[in-house]
């Protein structure tokens, strides 16, 4: 079973490190307070004969011993402050023109609805999102790795949320806004991505001879194939022939939205470069004008 | 002392119905709280059990569609936080403790103080009767739909001021090109009212609190000679108050949304979504701290009595909590670090959550050098005592991975926040609440518990209760979203190796829940059978202790005069370990 999904998004990582630092620091906190309850308790049990120590916590010598525990705490306290600060002004950080974050861009347009999403690859000549004269849109996102997306986020009537468990990235979709961010996708990351088929865009999975099928009785007497991660085998360097199932990711909402917010999700399709301007123009051959 | 001039009550209705004795009040809002967390629990129950095992029938319920599992997943929080939590360790122990830890004869305002609870009665029956909320009647006026509104506890617009055929937030209901607005008798206006009106109810109780304290102390009795107890909950009243105006303004504006088509929180009318989740979670933020600062109270009252010893840094304690409960009002858009709000705004609101930690670090390490050098008894306050701090330890720590702006994007609604909640809520609602349960039974019932089963329900509740939220971090970690009915291979594939997991934690639920089975035949068996309780089982030195067991019309036949404060145990010198605060 896998604890962090595998990243492919060029600032996943620094939120990886900043899930590690957090770890350590709260880790040996919560184990020195578990340790000093379960000792000092066990330490001081009643015993005949044997009073307590009338101890009030009164004055530095006796105060010392929490106020320079606290003294440290906020010392890692402000180390997590500026690592948050570091991975939130990367991913969050208002999306600039002329930055490092919008160079050679690919700019999409997402409009979540109830219950599902829609892409639009085009602006068109008015230069707005989801206007009429929009062409080239699609219920599922395709991007080229190695090359900046911003995004343009709108709902059209609830609060929903666009995440990509992928890039550890999330996003409220507030009706009557567009809310702009950016991602990357790594190619080398692609290359470290294994697959089993299970996030699958149609078609059903091809038996595999480690595959282990799970049963669920009660739900419509589904069987499910699903390779344990230990041996699922990785894309390697000529990821981008994989089968597009191979390169297909999970993007879900993230907020309640109604009946069917359970069954809100759609698919992220990695190409490479080549692949997606081939894409692409099939794209605008078959929806958009000439 | 206060100077009512009321006769006392003589009739059934008067003693133990309609009464102003604040010892009757905290009763019925200990009983009703229960009662709540019986239905809080069944609610939990029937979703854990389609989590684990999707599309089943499930006993005592039957099947559970998306659209009733939205509905139970929101009462189940609505529930437990505002019906079981608050009456439990805010309204009950508030009532009854206050008047009688500082020495006095009632609350300040007791006509004021049976409405807060009677008013509380009808919140609840609102409550309930949202369950069976009106959501669509066809053109002759029969029901077409009916159910709870399931928009997730929070209550986020637009979806919850639309009205639509499930109740729970469907595609909307849109006749002649206009969007309707939902039926007046829906789950969603019942709902809202029965949280408006829990609201009214718990500000009449905190300017009873607030007042009393102020006003009626012992003579004697200074400020620092308050147990911390008492100091607690006044806090949790003063963040209450202060920060319970704003979401009623904006639950009145929803109300005006769903009823008279108004557009408080609607884009197309010059509205913002987003206004709504500033005005709740500005309040919903303290409304934690209300939860826990009680719990904090009557943990340490207990460790103090139980480790015969003063409690460490009496004054840092009151000090910390005072700075925490002000921090409280600056921490609430950390629930809204990715909804949309600018990101300078977030980074702010990131440095004062990390920020708050300290008070509390400063809180939990002097609770637990109050254990150093004790003589500690096991008893079974004491037990729930320490299974707090122990549990909530892994709360708190785990807010702070919650706390960072940079985790939050990606951990934001996920079930790590699920896990964090419940390590922070359970412990404070279900440890801390069986601590003063138990501790002070004896005192307002007259009766001692059954130490066997007492100890029996505490071993069983926290084992199972690390089994059942423990697990969740990891698949939380793991990024799986919350509120979903189902994670099964046609929507969430990725999730599906967590299945296992799932179904082991909601068999865990269900041994915990079968676990509290305990404590309820422990209670009926006390409350009849039970060894006869003395004035002061416990030899602790607070006030209370002085009155009978249990305390009668008054609560004190003379009332006491203090010399010290209430943590003089062990006192060097002395032949007995315990000075109470009110003997020479």
């Amino acid at each position: 079973m896998e604890l962090l999904h595998h990243n492919i998004s060029s600032y996943g990582g620094s939120l990886d490190e900043l899930i590690y630092l957090i770890s350590a620091a709260v880790g040996f906190w919560f184990s020195i307070a578990l340790l000093a309850t379960l000792y000092f308790t066990i330490a001081s049990i009643r015993k005949d004969g044997v009073k307590a120590e009338y101890i009030k916590g009164e004055g530095w010598n006796q105060t010392k011993w929490i106020m320079i525990p606290v003294i440290l705490v906020t010392l890692c306290d402000v180390a997590i402050d500026i690592k948050t600060h570091h991975v939130w002004d990367e991913i969050k950080g208002k999306v600039l023109e002329n930055s490092e974050k919008t160079q050679n861009a690919l700019e999409i347009g997402v409009k979540m609805f109830q219950f599902g999403f829609l892409f639009s690859y085009d602006k068109g000549k008015d230069g707005k999102f989801f206007t009429e004269d929009d062409k080239i849109l699609e219920p599922y996102l395709r991007i080229p790795a190695g090359r900046n997306v911003v995004y343009h986020l709108t709902s059209a009537d609830v609060i929903h949320n666009f995440f990509v468990r992928n890039f550890r990235l999330k996003q409220d979709a507030v009706p009557g806004r567009f809310i702009m961010g950016w991602f990357r996708v790594e190619p080398k990351y692609m290359e470290t991505w294994r697959t089993n088929g299970v996030s699958k865009l149609e078609g059903s999975t091809p038996p595999s001879p480690d595959a282990k099928v799970i049963e669920f009785p009660y739900y419509q007497n589904q069987k499910i194939q699903v390779i344990p991660f230990e041996n699922r085998k990785p894309l390697g360097a000529q990821w981008a022939s994989a089968p597009e199932e191979s390169r297909t990711f999970e993007i879900v909402c993230s907020q309640i939205c109604g009946r069917d917010h359970g069954n809100m999700f759609t698919r992220l399709i990695v190409d490479d470069e080549a692949g997606w301007k081939a894409w692409m123009e099939k794209e605008k051959k078959e929806l958009g004008e000439e | 002392m206060s100077d009512h001039g009321h006769h006392v009550p003589t009739t059934f209705l008067g003693k133990y119905v309609f009464s102003k004795d604040h010892k009757v009040v905290g009763m019925q809002y200990l009983v009703t709280g229960l009662l709540m967390a019986i239905l809080g629990g069944y609610f939990a129950y029937v979703f854990r059990m389609q989590l684990a095992w999707p599309g089943i029938n499930i006993p005592l319920y039957g099947q559970l569609d998306q659209s009733a599992y939205n509905g139970f997943i929101t009462m189940h929080g609505l529930t437990m936080i505002f019906w079981v939590a608050m009456p439990l360790l805010l309204a009950a122990f508030g009532n009854l403790l206050i008047p009688m830890m500082i020495g006095t004869d009632d609350m300040a305002f007791p006509t004021l103080n049976m409405m807060s609870y009677w008013v509380f009665f009808l919140s609840t029956v609102f409550l309930i009767a949202s369950l069976f909320g009106v959501n669509a009647v066809d053109k002759a006026g029969n029901v077409i739909s009916s159910g709870p509104y399931g928009g997730g506890w929070t209550m986020y617009p637009p979806l919850s001021a639309q009205a639509d055929i499930t109740g729970t937030g469907g595609y909307g209901i849109i006749e002649n090109g206009v969007r309707q607005i939902p039926h007046l008798l829906s789950g969603g206006n019942l709902l809202i009212t029965a949280v408006a009106l829990e609201f009214i109810s718990f500000s009449m109780g905190g300017i009873n609190f607030l007042v009393t304290t102020i006003n009626m102390r012992a003579d004697g009795m200074g400020i620092m000679d308050l147990p911390i107890s008492v100091w607690m909950l006044d806090l949790a009243c003063v963040d209450f108050m202060f920060s319970v105006g704003p979401l009623i303004a904006g639950a009145v504006m929803l109300l005006f949304d769903r009823t008279l088509g108004t557009g408080f929180y609607d884009p197309n009318r010059g509205g913002d979504p987003v206004l709504f989740q500033h005005l709740f979670w500005f309040f919903g933020h303290p409304e934690v701290y209300v939860i826990l600062l009680p719990a904090i109270g009557f943990v340490t009252d207990v460790m103090a009595t139980f480790a015969r010893k003063p409690v460490f840094g009496y004054k840092l304690i009151v000090y910390s909590g005072i700075i925490a409960s002000g921090l409280s009002f600056v921490v609430w858009a950390h629930h809204q670090f990715i909804a949309g709000i600018d990101p300078r705004m977030a980074s702010f609101f990131s440095l004062t959550t990390i920020a708050i930690s300290i008070p509390f670090a400063v809180i939990v390490f002097a609770m637990i050098a109050t254990l150093y050098k004790g003589s500690i008894e096991f008893t079974v306050p004491m037990l729930w005592a320490l299974g707090w701090v122990c549990t909530f330890l892994v709360g708190g720590v785990t807010g702070i991975y919650l706390g960072s702006a940079g985790f939050d994007i990606y951990g934001h609604d996920s079930y790590f926040v699920i896990a964090h909640f419940h390590y922070t809520l359970v412990p404070s609602t279900l440890f801390a609440g069986m601590a003063a349960i138990h501790y002070w039974f004896p005192k307002f019932v007259g009766k001692m518990f059954n130490n066997t089963l007492g100890k029996l329900h505490f071993w069983l509740t926290l084992i199972f209760f690390n089994l059942t939220f423990f697990p969740i971090f990891f698949y939380g970690m793991a990024g799986q979203h919350r509120r979903i009915f189902q994670y099964t291979f046609d929507n969430h594939p990725s999730m599906v190796q967590y299945q296992p997991i799932r179904q082991f934690v909601t068999t865990m639920l269900i041994c915990l829940i079968a676990s509290q089975s305990l404590f309820f035949i422990n209670i009926i068996m006390s409350v009849f059978g039970g060894e006869k309780a003395s004035k002061n089982p416990w030899k602790a030195n607070t006030l209370e202790w002085v009155a009978d067991s249990p305390p009668g019309h008054g609560n004190f036949h003379t009332y006491p005069k203090v010399y010290r404060g209430p943590y003089e145990y062990s006192v060097p010198g002395r032949d007995s370990d315990y000075w109470p605060q009110n003997e020479q």
